[in-house]
């Protein structure tokens, strides 16, 4: 079976900057399971060029993500997604960091009108995919 | 027929040509744009932009009407002034009807900000060879059979023909001469494999019906590469084999097969299924004509207006490209002083 390429879509009124941007749709394609051990992402430039961003721009999200363990950039042929080193979860203070930025989330899509219900749902959805 | 009636013929067919690419220029376009302006599909097809591209086409018909007769006045009585004056009226005058559609357009334009996509990983599929190395072969061959059959090429012959395909320029049995249009063929095969670069490595790869428009323009560059080895080669090898050399067959046989390679890419463009919006921003286009953007990384992007891709003229190659682009001129002037 063909595999979906997993696309990034970048918007300029967001309220994100590009690389956040950037760097959030990896980080998700590849907890995802969309981009796979292995996988190599186009180049700096390609993706600088296809997304009408800066190259620095890329190139940092790129080094957060490698900073993060997602992605080797170390051999200078790009970016290619591996295998990341078993995590400690965060302590006590750490996931009470999480639960805030969670909380003032579900606060935004409350305040934007979306029910409770479809709340549940897209966070059911987003697990699901995750696991 | 005779030379007569057949010259009169091509002159009146010329601005009536112009005048059509005119007329069809702003029609050729994804289904999100209209005279350069982003808006939305469905109200392309509502009676105001109906009002829009009737007046367009309206003005076009008559400024081509006034050109045809301007030309054949001219031709008629040998005005060579009123030969030069037209296709220049007729190219500013056009502006002025695309100018006024355009500012119809604008009120309705859409406003939203663009997304830019990009696939996270390359599926798309390289540039071939074969389409570099076949018309450089060709222009090899017919450099290595004019060499080898030097003593057989005439002092004189015919290099330039009038519109009844009567020769009115000539060349001599000099180098430059003699190879001359296989150096303007080189010449014009590296620009179009830089065009072709450009849009391989430069430009935002794209999702949907735009991605076809990028892969028909890349294959139309490498088919227009062949066309032209084939035809520098023939016209380099002409004067071996004068009687065989046919100009007017051969303006017809690239006209024939430019349209065979532009009827693909102006079905794709205009493919409701596949066409995606522009996703360059609406300020860095200067009259839907020009794009200037120093924020964007791309040398190529896709055009507003037509079909293909035009420059960033932001981006520094993009001054470097119009350079080049003049050495063509400049080389021929050159090499015609010389033979």
């Amino acid at each position: 079976m063909d595999r979906q390429v997993p696309v990034i879509v970048i918007h300029s009124s967001s309220q994100d900057p590009a690389r956040k941007q950037i760097l959030d749709q990896i980080r998700s394609a590849i907890i995802e399971g969309q981009l796979r051990t292995g996988d190599n992402l186009p180049s700096v430039r390609r993706l600088a060029i296809d997304l009408g961003v800066h190259f620095n721009t890329v190139a940092e999200a790129y080094r957060s993500l490698a900073v993060e363990g997602w992605l080797d950039i170390s051999h200078g042929r790009g970016a290619t997604v591996i295998e990341r080193a078993g995590q400690t979860a965060p302590d006590g203070v750490g996931q009470d960091q999480f639960r805030q930025r969670a909380r003032h989330l579900v606060a935004e899509m409350r305040a934007s009108g979306i029910p409770p219900r479809s709340i549940r749902e897209i966070f059911l959805n987003v697990l699901e995919a995750i696991q | 027929m005779n030379d007569f009636k057949v010259g009169t013929a091509v002159i009146l067919a010329m601005p009536l040509v112009i005048g059509s690419m005119f007329l069809l220029g702003p029609m050729i376009r994804r289904r999100s744009l209209l005279f350069g302006v982003r808006v939305s599909q469905a109200w392309t097809e509502t009676g105001e932009a109906g009002r829009i591209i009737r007046n367009y086409r309206i003005q076009i018909g008559v400024l081509t009407l006034l050109a045809t007769a301007a030309a054949w006045l001219g031709f008629e009585n040998r005005m060579a002034w009123i030969q030069v004056a037209w296709p220049l009226a007729l190219t500013g005058g056009a502006l002025l009807p695309y100018f006024a559609a355009r500012r119809a357009a604008l009120p309705y334009a859409d406003r939203t900000e663009p997304a830019r996509t990009a696939a996270l990983l390359d599926d798309s599929p390289g540039s071939n060879p074969a389409h570099s190395i076949i018309p450089l072969l060709l222009m090899v061959l017919a450099a290595a059979w004019l060499q080898m059959h030097w003593d057989e090429i005439p002092d004189r012959f015919p290099i330039h023909w009038d519109i009844a395909g009567r020769p009115n320029g000539w060349s001599t049995r000099t180098v430059p001469g003699v190879y001359g249009p296989l150096l303007i063929g080189v010449f014009i095969l590296v620009v179009l494999k830089l065009s072709e670069w450009g849009i391989l490595y430069g430009s935002p790869r794209v999702a949907g019906g735009s991605a076809t428009v990028r892969w028909q323009s890349l294959r139309m560059l490498q088919r227009m590469g062949c066309l032209m080895g084939i035809l520098f080669s023939s016209i380099a090898l002409a004067p071996l084999r004068p009687d065989l050399f046919r100009p007017g067959l051969i303006v017809f046989v690239i006209l024939f097969a430019v349209a065979l390679m532009v009827i693909p890419l102006i079905r794709a463009a205009g493919n409701p299924e596949g066409s995606v919006a522009d996703n360059t921003p609406d300020s860095a286009w200067k009259f839907g004509l020009i794009y200037y953007n120093p924020d964007d990384p791309a040398l190529m992007v896709e055009k507003r207006i037509g079909i293909g891709y035009t420059l960033n003229f932001a981006h520094r190659l993009a001054w470097v490209s119009m350079a080049a682009l003049l050495l063509i001129p400049i080389g021929i002037l050159i090499l015609k002083r010389m033979g």
